[in-house]
């Protein structure tokens, strides 16, 4: 298969795979369309191979990050996102694990900025028909940084994390920090000052499937650690429902073809920031065109 | 495409109960068909006009349906109604659902194309008679197949008066096939109605009409078997010809 033109989403690093689960046994994997090969050498180290334009084994950059391996087909103008939170020795680093979903990688990001759908597929856990209103927020892309940012985002909600022992109006802030990466701050229950940070680093195996790999860095050293995956894997089944039966799979940028509400200015901006830099992979006009 | 004007059953009535909504497939495309709570059968496309959200996943609440993604909320008339992420917004009516034009007739929900107006046909063997359904069912192959196989099929008559003797036939009106016996005073007729899903599979909605006796029970199993046979009998031509292609 013919290596995508896409230059906006071939200048990225992808989380690819967890670091955990490397072992010198080849793992296959895809990235954006392409076989990729993730193994250890002799020396321990994380290599990553493509087939190569030419049929040829192509060498593959590779980062080891938040506990992930990272790799690029292109050539990112950025390193990975950094998340400075991640350093704090009290912070614990907890992998949810990889879930397959049959929909365009664009579409998760977009569903991860999304508040509204809380209490209809989230039902009773991160939100509740009782209190479905998403008050006033901002959302922009920061030209300084070229990320979007939405900001000032409260919604209640019944059951906010494992930890959380009731209902209580919960403090977000997103972050998207490429395409295909979006992280969470979010009102940390054991720890007023300081936020629990959500990571959502998608890998678009192709246009419309992908891996979601899900980490959260935490303040909760209590917590029992399958308890924290079970319930962030419960979060995203239920959201794969969601993501794998909307039409089309692909995102589409152009305005009209889907009507937004004010809840949706986060949506908005992830869009036109999208469109800004030329993104079509995942696209509904991408798919189009070609 | 047909003489009914681009109309095709989806259901059988009583297959879409009130305060349901199904998802199903018409020459290739995603349709919702949904009843209210009061009884009235809806067709639409299944595409929620906010973010695409299939609305067969959502529920029905009273008159309206609404989507399972953000709860958005739609009137007969395809409108939205209510959008709870803003309490107090009035929906702008720019936010309105696909919807097709549908009927109810010969105990099946027909869907209608959009701009081929019409009536889906109502053969006129059918006037007077009792419509009894008696089930719906796929078939692995494309609709001018099965609609060609069934006008030929051995399918004979319930009523035990039409055992011998009786005057049989079978024609072919757009999506429908329907199937004649006739003795005396007694006449009967088997009702195919034909939706084409996608261009190799078909599903056959069946109903039974009479103008004698009461034939659900003993005449739904009769005619419910012989469907079972003639599927199992038209998957299988198509089986043995694809293989015998292959050798």
């Amino acid at each position: 298969m013919a290596r995508t033109a896409d230059r906006a989403a071939l200048d990225q690093w992808y989380c690819v795979d967890d670091l955990d689960d490397i072992g010198a046994a080849p793992r296959m994997t895809r990235l954006l369309g392409e076989d990729i090969v993730i193994a250890r050498d002799a020396g321990g180290a994380v290599t990553c191979r493509a087939r190569g334009v030419d049929g040829e084994a192509e060498a593959l950059p590779v980062r080891e990050r938040y506990g992930y391996a990272w790799t690029t087909l292109g050539a990112p103008a950025r390193d990975i996102l950094a998340i400075p939170e991640s350093g704090e020795p009290d912070r614990r680093l907890v992998k949810c694990g990889a879930v397959l979903v049959r929909a365009s990688g664009l579409r998760i990001v977009e569903n991860f900025l999304d508040m509204a759908h809380f209490p209809f597929v989230h039902t009773e856990i991160l939100g509740t028909e009782r209190d479905a209103e998403v008050r006033e927020y901002t959302a922009e892309i920061r030209r300084d940084v070229d990320e979007v940012w939405a900001t000032n985002c409260k919604f209640f909600q019944p059951q906010a994390s494992k930890a959380a022992t009731g209902g209580a109006m919960v403090d977000y802030t997103y972050r998207v920090g490429s395409p295909f990466t979006v992280i969470l701050y979010k009102t940390c229950v054991n720890a007023a000052d300081r936020f629990d940070i959500i990571c959502l680093f998608v890998q678009p195996l192709a246009e419309d499937h992908c891996r979601a790999h899900a980490v959260m860095f935490l303040v909760d050293d209590t917590s029992p650690l399958p308890a924290l995956i079970q319930f962030q894997q419960l979060i995203f089944l239920q959201d794969r429902i969601i993501l794998e039966n909307q039409r089309p799979r692909l995102l589409p940028l152009e305005p009209r073809a889907e009507i937004p509400t004010r809840a949706d200015i986060a949506s908005i901006a992830y869009r036109r920031w999208l469109k800004e830099k030329g993104l079509t992979y995942g696209t509904a006009e991408g798919a189009r065109r070609s | 495409m047909t003489a009914a004007g681009g109309w095709y059953p989806v259901a059988l009535a009583g297959g879409v109960e009130a305060g349901t909504s199904n998802g199903m497939h018409l020459r290739g495309e995603e349709i919702v068909v949904w009843r209210d709570a009061a009884g009235a059968a809806h067709i639409w496309d299944d595409r929620c006009p906010h973010r695409g959200m299939r609305l067969s996943f959502g529920f029905v609440r009273g008159d309206r349906i609404a989507c399972l993604y953000h709860g958005w909320q739609y009137g007969a008339d395809g409108s939205c109604l209510a959008i709870p992420a803003h309490p107090g917004l009035q929906p702008p009516v720019t936010i309105v659902a696909e919807r097709r034009d549908r009927v109810e007739a010969l105990g099946m929900i027909w869907a209608g194309s959009a701009g081929e107006p019409g009536r889906p046909p109502v053969p006129e063997e059918t006037v007077g008679q009792t419509v009894t359904p008696i089930r719906s069912l796929h078939v692995d192959r494309p609709l001018e197949d099965v609609a060609a196989r069934l006008a030929a099929f051995d399918l004979p008559p319930f009523h035990p008066d039409l055992a011998e003797g009786a005057r049989r036939g079978a024609r072919r009106d757009g999506p429908l096939v329907i199937v004649t016996a006739e003795k005396g005073y007694v006449a009967e007729t088997l009702i195919a109605g034909l939706q084409p899903l996608d261009h190799g599979h078909t599903a056959v909605h069946l109903a039974m009409a009479a103008n004698v006796g009461d034939h659900r029970g003993p005449g739904q199993a009769h005619f419910a078997r012989l469907a079972e046979l003639f599927r199992h009998v038209v998957e299988s031509e198509a089986m043995s010809a694809a293989s015998e292609r292959a050798a």
